[in-house]
Order: C-alpha cells, then structure tokens, then sequence
C-alpha cells in the first residue's frame, strides 16, 4: 500500500523531470529525433532525417550495399551502376560514412531517398530533391579530379544496357587500394633545438586513434586522383624547407602545442613511445585492451591521470570495475565495500588486509568470495 | 550670348531635377506594389556546375531558336564572359576560385524590387507585378532604350536588327509560366537545384541558414538581399561578389534614385518645357530689343 503511494505521487514527478525539451546527458534536444510531443517505446515517432548534428556511427564498410543500381528515372536516363563499396572504402579512409550521409541517427544509415524526395524539388524549401542530391554529391568529388563531368560518365547511355551490365560485374569485384601508411617518417629541421623529429604515423594512426583526416584535411580524392596531377605534384610533406614556422608546427601543434619542444625534436631519431618509459607507468594485461581515449578523455590532448586505481575504479562509480577479472568474484557481504577497506593504501600489489574487520581470517586462506572464472 | 541646342537640354533637365527635388519625391512614377509574397529565385554559386541546362531551358520556354541540349555540353563558351542578349535571356559565366573547381555564375535580369527599368521608361512599359517579375509590354514601348542605359545589371536587350516594331528582352520571370504554379523554366530543370524558387522572404532566410551552417563554404553577404533596394533574385557565393561578376558599388539605395528625378523631373506639370519656352520667348525678346536699338543708331548717322 504505502509502495503504491509512492509510486503513485513520485511517477508524475519523474515524468515532469523526464519531460524537458533537452536531455541532459548528451545535449541533443528531443525534437532532433521525435516528432510527437510524449514518445513512448511502443510509438517513439522518430522523425526520418534530423538535420542537426547528431551523434555519428561509423559503420564498417561491409556493413553497406556493394553495389547499387539507379533507375528510378528509367524513362528519362539509363540507369546509373554505383559501387558504393568502392566509394565507401574511399570514406573510410576519409571522412567516413557522413561524407555523403551528412547526418546520423544511431540506427542504420539512411539512404538518399529516404529524405530527399524522389524527382526535383522537395517540400523543404531549399532543400534538393533525390535528382540534385545525387548529382550533387557525385560531381562534387567527380568534378574536383575530372575538372569535368560529362552525363555519361555515370550514366549508360540509353540501349547501352549491355555495357551497363558488363560494367557492372567489373565494377563488383574491384576494390580500392589500400593506402599503405609509413611506419614512421623523420623530419630533419634546421631548429637549434634538434635537427631531427621521428613521427611514428603508425602510432599516431593506430594506437592514438587519430583519423587520417585530423592532419590530412581537405585532402579527398583529388590528392590521388586528380587527372592534372597538379595537386599530387606538390611539395612531398617531409621537406619542410620554405615555410614558416606556423605552418611546419601546424598538424602537431593541434594536439602538441603545449609540449617542450624536445619532446619532439632531438638530435637523433627517437624510440616509439612506450607507456612504461614515457609516463612510468607499466601496462598490464587489465588495461592493455583499452584504447587511449577511455583513460586519457576524448580531446585532442591526452588528459594526464592520477596513477591511483580510484581515479577510474571508484565503488560511486557503479560497474566501472568487476572484481572477478582479478580472478575473484565478490560475494554479497564483500561488495560494499570501499577498495580501500581491504586493500590499505589503496596498494593493488600488496596482500589484501583482512584484520581490519576479521580477527580469524587472513589471505589467501580464506576469499572474500569465489574463485573465478 | 551663345546658347546651343545641347547646352540648353541640359539646363532644361537641370531645372527639371531642381524642381522635382531628389528621385524619392516624384510624382507622377509608377506605384511600385510590393506583396509580401513576391517570389523569388535563390541562386547558390557554390552549387552550380556550369551545365547551362538553364540556357536551354529558357529558350525552349520562350519560343527562341536552340541548338539540342547536348551541345551545351561544350564548356568552351564558358571561358569568355558574356552577358543576356537578343539570343539568350539568361546566361553562365565562369570564374577561377581558389578551390579545384571553378565558380559558375548564371546571369539574367535580377527582378529588383525597385527596378530602374521601370522608372526611367517614360511610357510605362515597364512594370513590376505583385509577384515579384519585372515585365515588359510591347505594345506601349517607343523603343527609347532609356531602361537598357538605365539598369544597373546591363540586362535589358534591343532588337538593333529589326526595323520595324523592334522588342526589348529581357528574362520575364517565366510569368506565364508561374501564372500555372509552374516554377521557371530554368529553375526546374537545373539538375543540381542551384536554383530555389520560393517566397522572397523565405528565401532570405534559407539563405541565411546556409550561411550559418557552413561559414567556410560562403561569403556573408547575400546579393540582392539590399542592393539597390532589394531583388527578386538572390545570390550566395563562397568568394567576394565583386570577383565574381557583380557590379561594384551599387550601394543600397534603389536605382532609380537619378534616373527617376531627371525623368519625372522633366516631364513634371510640364514645367520645364513651360520655363524653356519662356527663356526662348526672353532671349528672343532681347534680341528684338538690341536689333531695335542698334538699327535705330544705324539710322543716326
Ligand atoms: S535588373 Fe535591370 S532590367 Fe531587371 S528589373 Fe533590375 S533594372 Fe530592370
């Protein structure tokens, strides 16, 4: 009865907390995603295409179509053959799949047509049609490298069906190159400081997580395809000579810029970084799944972290840490409790410390719960 | 005291100005209806491909002569500028950007909203409708070309050609065509929809949404939006107008500001040939009065 009381004076409470315009957590406002004013599980009237920026999945490219056929104006033109693999190996090395899907629900991808009205003109002013989106999104690239479009370069011409289809099975089995990265590229500089700079782009790439867009902006499909060639004969990257000193730091500094200057530069090549060396603290097998980014914060800069265990693994924290990968699984009398209570000091490396509650019980003799796995 | 014909129209249109005291009092100009719904056509540069499918378009929509549309595939045309004239209403023009691909422009008559064309013609052949298209009436036109030197965008046309009943041309608005809810005829077969046809009004706001969301991709300005007043087109673009084929310095006030008050000046009440005729009559009477006084000392030896 009294349960029920409560239920009943706190469920509208809730309700008017859950109900504001914003949620709290991520900042997105509600009508970003549902169009009706009180979305339910059963009815979440999610609207198709939210035009703010949402939060963006990144979706493997084999999570996509291969190859897709557009006819839809099949009196009009001959049908266009597109290997979105191809072009979404290309995005992947890029801007990922927001290249052309401009914005993302957490669902799966939406394709063109599910927001730009099928023939020209829309009912959102201003916004293209399902023609002018494709031809936008096609020439915007195909121009910058062809410097010129012509129909047929992506439309059959009409009674060419046969070249359609021969195109076709070509056009399935083809891959795109990979871009093979460097291991690591030496600058040598002129700077009194060190005439070398080892940049390890492997770990830059793989082990920080940086996308290859955060340095190489602007740098889509012209910088390989260009048919003049003119970009491609540009300066390589590693001379340096002839330009300022802003724009020689300018890629690093957007992460570095508040580094001593021998943290980069050095009169020999320097080693890779190594956690253990460089911040004297040893990855064990517990940590060495995670990427950078769950400790050190999802900026550009690596936030520095306390190296003690309740920094990350605080009790509040529900979840955060599960006892049993220690190989013990805590039992209900144990789980309250703060690390600190068993393990003095807060030091994981010693023995942990029973007498502080029991006056008969010590490790490894007796376990605060299970062995496990 | 020596008066030629030429001096004396100029000081005849002097007159006429002082006296209509500045372009914004005249009388006698056509009441300019502006609806609050008055069509538009936002042109987005950064868009546009240079296909000039539009050219094509605009021809077939006005009964003129055209090669197919395939040929204007050719993109040769492109690297010389050109404005509207007799054969095409509404022309693209191209410009170098800093970006891997060029800058396409489309040109034609603007549709200000306070169109110069309309009052520096003194018969009334010019007007501009409630939806927003400066048009213009065959039957009431002398062939003056006072609007060609008039507009600010050089857009109107003269048929030198034609001897009899030559026509001015200009792009109309497609008004027959949006007189049937139809969208111009350049506007809906742009394949890439650079072009928006809708409400003025709205159109100044979708313009200025884009400018926001993408600060990088244009400049801040959208052309039309107070340039001489205000035009029916409007323009977006991602490099300075000036660059780009618009011309400078137009300011903000409507065009018609001196053309206007020198028109409607001289042709006010009729003043002006009144006053003229009575400097005529003067210097005429002066004379008499010398050539009486000098034979009357002839006659006095
Ligand atoms: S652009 Fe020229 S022709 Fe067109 S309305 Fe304005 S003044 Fe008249």
């Amino acid at each position: 009865m009294k349960i029920s009381l409560v239920i009943l004076l706190f469920f509208p409470l809730t309700l008017c907390a859950q109900h504001s315009e914003r949620s709290p957590s991520s900042g997105l406002n509600c009508k970003s995603c549902h169009s009706c004013e009180y979305p339910t599980v059963t009815n979440p009237c999610l609207v198709d295409c939210p035009r703010e920026d949402l939060i963006t999945i990144r979706h493997g490219v084999s999570s996509g179509p291969n190859m897709i056929v557009i006819d839809r104006f099949r009196e009009r033109y001959g049908p266009v053959v597109f290997s979105h693999r191809l072009h979404a190996e290309m995005a992947d090395m890029g801007g990922g799949c927001e290249s052309c899907h401009h914005y993302n629900t957490t669902g799966p991808v939406l394709a063109c047509g599910s927001c730009h009205e099928p023939g020209s003109g829309s009912m959102e002013l201003g916004m293209p049609g399902l023609v002018a989106a494709y031809h936008r999104q096609c020439m915007s690239c195909h121009r910058e490298w062809q410097h010129t479009v012509e129909c047929q370069s992506c439309h059959a011409l009409s009674g060419d069906m046969k070249m359609a289809a021969k195109g076709l099975g070509e056009l399935k089995a083809k891959e795109h190159k990979r871009i093979s990265e460097p291991t690591k590229v030496v600058f040598k500089t002129r700077s009194d400081k060190g005439s070398q700079v080892t940049f390890y782009h492997d770990q830059h790439s793989k082990l920080f997580g940086m996308s290859c867009t955060m340095c190489h902006e602007g740098q889509g499909c012209v910088r390989c395809h260009d048919v003049k060639k003119t970009v491609l004969t540009e300066t390589p990257v590693s001379s340096m000579d002839g330009r300022t000193t802003e724009e020689k730091h300018k890629a690093c500094f957007s992460c570095h810029e508040n580094d001593k200057c021998s943290n980069c530069h050095s009169d020999v090549e320097t080693k890779p970084f190594n956690h253990a060396v460089q911040t004297g603290w040893v990855i064990k097998k517990y940590h060495s799944n995670l990427s950078c980014r769950s400790c050190h914060g999802s900026g550009n800069r690596f936030v520095r972290v306390q190296s003690d265990c309740g920094t990350c693994h605080s009790l509040e924290k529900k979840g955060s840490f599960r006892h049993e990968v220690t190989g013990v699984r805590l039992d209900d009398n144990h789980l309250g409790f703060a690390c600190e209570d068993c393990h003095s000091g807060n030091r994981f490396d010693k023995v942990p410390d029973c007498s502080t509650c029991h006056d008969d019980k010590s490790w490894p003799s007796d376990r605060p719960g299970i062995p496990w796995p | 005291m020596k008066l030629s014909r030429r001096s004396l129209l100029q000081f005849g249109a002097l007159l006429g100005v002082t006296i209509a005291g500045g372009g914004r009092s005249a009388r006698g100009g056509p009441k300019n209806i502006l609806s609050d719904d008055r069509m538009g056509v936002l042109v987005d540069t950064t868009v546009c491909v240079g296909y000039r499918n539009c050219e094509w378009a605009c021809k077939k929509a006005h009964d003129m002569s055209t090669l197919p549309i395939e040929t204007y595939e050719n993109r040769d045309v492109l690297g010389q500028f050109r404005r509207p004239n007799l054969e095409s209403l509404t022309v693209v023009n191209e410009f170098p950007s800093d970006k891997p691909i060029p800058i396409d422009v489309k040109v034609q008559c603007m549709h200000c909203d306070h169109p110069a064309c309309v009052s520096a013609c003194i018969v009334g052949a010019f007007s501009k409708t409630e939806k927003g298209a400066v048009i213009w009436d065959s039957d009431k036109c002398i062939g003056c070309r006072y609007c060609m030197v008039a507009c600010p965008f050089q857009i109107p046309a003269f048929e030198y050609n034609k001897p009899i009943q030559p026509r001015i041309l200009k792009c109309d608005f497609c008004v027959h065509r949006t007189a049937n809810e139809e969208k111009p005829a350049c506007v809906e077969i742009c394949p890439v929809e650079a072009l928006t046809y809708g409400r003025r009004h709205d159109l100044v706001k979708v313009a200025r949404e884009r400018i926001r969301k993408h600060p990088a991709r244009y400049v801040d300005h959208i052309y039309g939006e107070h340039e001489v007043g205000g035009t029916s087109w409007l323009y977006l673009a991602g490099k300075d107008f000036k660059k780009i084929g618009f011309p400078r310095n137009l300011g903000n006030n409507p065009a018609p500001g001196v053309s206007e008050s020198i028109q409607h000046g001289i042709f006010a009440y009729f003043m002006p040939p009144a006053l003229l005729y009575a400097l005529l009559g003067s210097i005429m009477w002066m004379r008499r009065k010398i050539n009486h006084e000098e034979s009357a000392s002839d006659g006095k030896p």
